[in-house]
């Protein structure tokens, strides 16, 4: 997948005027594999809304979302299914972990499905966000903090074309912000793929080749 | 095993074991049902093996005055002429009687010897649907097929070999048996060898072919003829409500063919029928209460397989721990089901196949397990569709 563009989409709930601001409701734009975006606004601008209707997980919006050529609401189940395991990896601002697994097993059950990752290669990711400890503790058991490093390990746990973090660092103190921003911008420079990031206002330590205000 | 240990939360083991036992129950009484029915089978295909059931056999009503001769019990030409017109009647028969005397001697090394006094009768060739084979005579014929009353079978099995200790036997056994026949009168006698080859519901009375009586009524019997006291009559449809009128108004006795032994045979059908629909509804009852209890987990576990579907996983594969689930459990309760009715079918078995050794039909559970097998994959295809049903409204 190369290319994720917007023809002038907006969610139904969301009034034109509402909108109006925005440089991406009710717009055309195309996020481009291999680059960088920053989509920043105050919360309640839909930021989750725009990654959902991405993922493919609702469609009340009107105009149409083009993977590649591709209408997304006339995506089949099991092309859903493929693009989630292969092309587009997100990390929930709620994370959608298992509280039944362990951090290790959560992570697991991401990588068994496409094998990208070895035992190893999660073990040392573990290791460079200072979870290790915590790698067999089960999940209802971390803090908020610790649940959201877990979930950053397993979007990576996968092939992607384009990695979208939902405020993915909002519960991290500076240290293992950095080191997680490092790990991230390794893995997506080593897929050559495009990083979509959320956030309140907060640029975080990405190069960005495009700033969005939604 | 990731995904079970996921899925597993919420499983609640009481619902599921009273799936188990509710369906071992039910499953157990369908398949008893039918390995009982599958084994009792002679008892209703037994009819008359030989005689058409078209045919009617008609005699007038035994009463006081016939016993002092006021009223005569056998048949005239004028009554036989009468029954003829009758436009109900394709076809009349008389019977022969035997005019000469009969001594019949079995011997045998498990029985030991018995000999007794008897009779013959036969009635026209073209009434009786033996083998053909099997039922012809002719004067250089040393050997003589004889048809006999089932209920004579049934006497010596119920009632004189249980009180006597002597072997029940089978009615393919009986045939099997070789008699010897005496028969004699005008000052001479003759050996003949005699098999049974057919047993009747139908005629109260011992049949021999009817060449053999003629020739054997013209050589050894007295000269007097005697009027019938029965007559077989052919009808183009039984149950037309002309004959019974016909019959009611002529005082004549229809010979009630089906007796007890239709009776009772239809009377235990009745029972298995109702105790299979018994099983059915219990086994329905409890495939609803897996399918509610699967639900429900579903439902309860909605989140997590919103999330899997999410992560990339398919439906299918959502959906296969419950399917594998449901389709252990009823796997469990059908081999469960299957023992209890091969242990059970031990208490009875011996005495059945004494009655009517079917070897094909009385010793096998073959037909049960095909059955089973069948209704097992019929829960299963339910049990695997609901669920992915369910899988499909819960995590769109």
């Amino acid at each position: 997948m190369e290319t994720i563009k917007l023809n002038i989409v907006k969610p139904n709930i969301f009034s034109e005027s509402e909108v109006s601001g925005s440089e991406i409701w009710s717009k055309n734009l195309c996020f481009e594999k291999g680059k960088t975006y920053l989509i920043y606004a105050e919360s309640g601008k839909g930021k989750s809304s725009l990654f959902d209707f991405i993922y493919c997980r609702r469609n009340d919006y009107s105009g149409e979302i083009l993977f590649d050529k591709k209408n997304a609401k006339t995506l089949t189940v099991s092309q859903k299914k493929e693009i989630r395991s292969r092309n587009i990896s997100l990390v929930f601002q709620g994370f959608r972990l298992f509280s039944e697994l362990s951090a290790i097993e959560n992570v697991e059950i991401k990588n068994r499905l496409t094998n990208h990752k070895t035992k190893k290669q999660i073990t040392e990711m573990f290791e460079q966000m200072s979870i290790s400890a915590k790698i067999d503790t089960p999940l209802s058991l971390l803090s908020f903090g610790q649940k959201q490093r877990v979930a950053i390990i397993r979007s990576l746990c996968q092939p992607f074309d384009f990695l979208l973090l939902d405020e993915a660092f909002s519960h991290l103190d500076e240290t293992n912000y950095n080191t997680a921003c490092t790990l991230i911008a390794n893995e997506v420079q080593n897929q050559n793929a495009a990083l979509l990031v959320a956030s309140l206002g907060e640029a975080y330590k990405f190069n960005y080749n495009h700033k969005i205000l939604l | 095993m990731l995904m079970w240990k996921l899925l597993r939360k919420n499983l609640s083991i009481p619902q599921l074991a009273g799936y188990v036992f509710a369906g071992f129950v039910g499953l157990s009484i369908i398949l008893f049902g039918i390995q009982f029915y599958a084994d009792t089978q002679p008892l209703y295909s037994s009819n008359d093996s030989f005689l058409n059931p078209d045919f009617l056999v008609i005699n007038k009503k035994v009463s006081m005055l016939s016993n002092i001769s006021l009223s005569s019990t056998t048949f005239d030409e004028k009554d036989v002429a009468d029954i003829k017109k009758q436009p109900f009647v394709k076809k009349t028969g008389m019977f022969t009687s035997s005019k000469f005397g009969i001594r019949a001697t079995i011997s045998s090394s498990s029985f030991g010897g018995f000999y007794t006094e008897m009779f013959f009768e036969s009635v026209p060739d073209d009434f009786i649907d033996v083998q053909s084979e099997d039922w012809i005579w002719s004067e250089e014929q040393n050997y003589i097929p004889i048809i006999i009353p089932r209920t004579y079978l049934t006497l010596y099995n119920f009632g004189f070999a249980q009180t006597q200790g002597l072997p029940q036997i089978s009615e393919n056994i009986v045939e099997k048996i070789k008699l010897s026949i005496t028969i004699y009168g005008k000052q001479k006698s003759k050996n003949f060898d005699a098999r049974i080859v057919g047993f009747s519901d139908k005629l109260n009375t011992i049949l021999a072919p009817e060449s053999f009586l003629l020739w054997a009524n013209s050589q050894f019997g007295s000269e007097s003829t005697s009027k019938p006291s029965r007559i077989l009559i052919e009808t183009y449809n039984p149950s037309n409500p002309q004959i019974a009128e016909y019959f009611g108004e002529k005082n004549y006795e229809i010979a009630d063919y089906r007796g007890n032994t239709g009776k009772a045979a239809y009377f235990l059908r009745l029972v298995i029928i109702t105790v299979l629909l018994i099983g059915l509804i219990i086994t329905l009852l409890a495939i609803s209460l897996m399918l509610l209890s699967i639900s429900l987990l579903i439902y309860k576990n909605k989140e997590k397989l919103e999330n899997l579907i999410l992560l990339g996983y398919s439906r299918a594969t959502v959906a296969k721990p419950y399917q594998i689930l449901g389709l252990t459990l009823t796997v469990i309760i059908f081999i469960l089901a299957f023992i209890v009715v091969v242990i059970m079918r031990k208490f009875y078995i011996e005495k059945i196949s004494i009655l009517f050794d079917n070897p094909e039909i009385a010793t096998t559970t073959l037909f049960t397990f095909t059955a089973g097998f069948a209704i097992l994959f019929v829960i299963c295809a339910i049990n695997a569709l609901w669920i992915r049903k369910k899988v499909n409204e819960t995590a769109r």
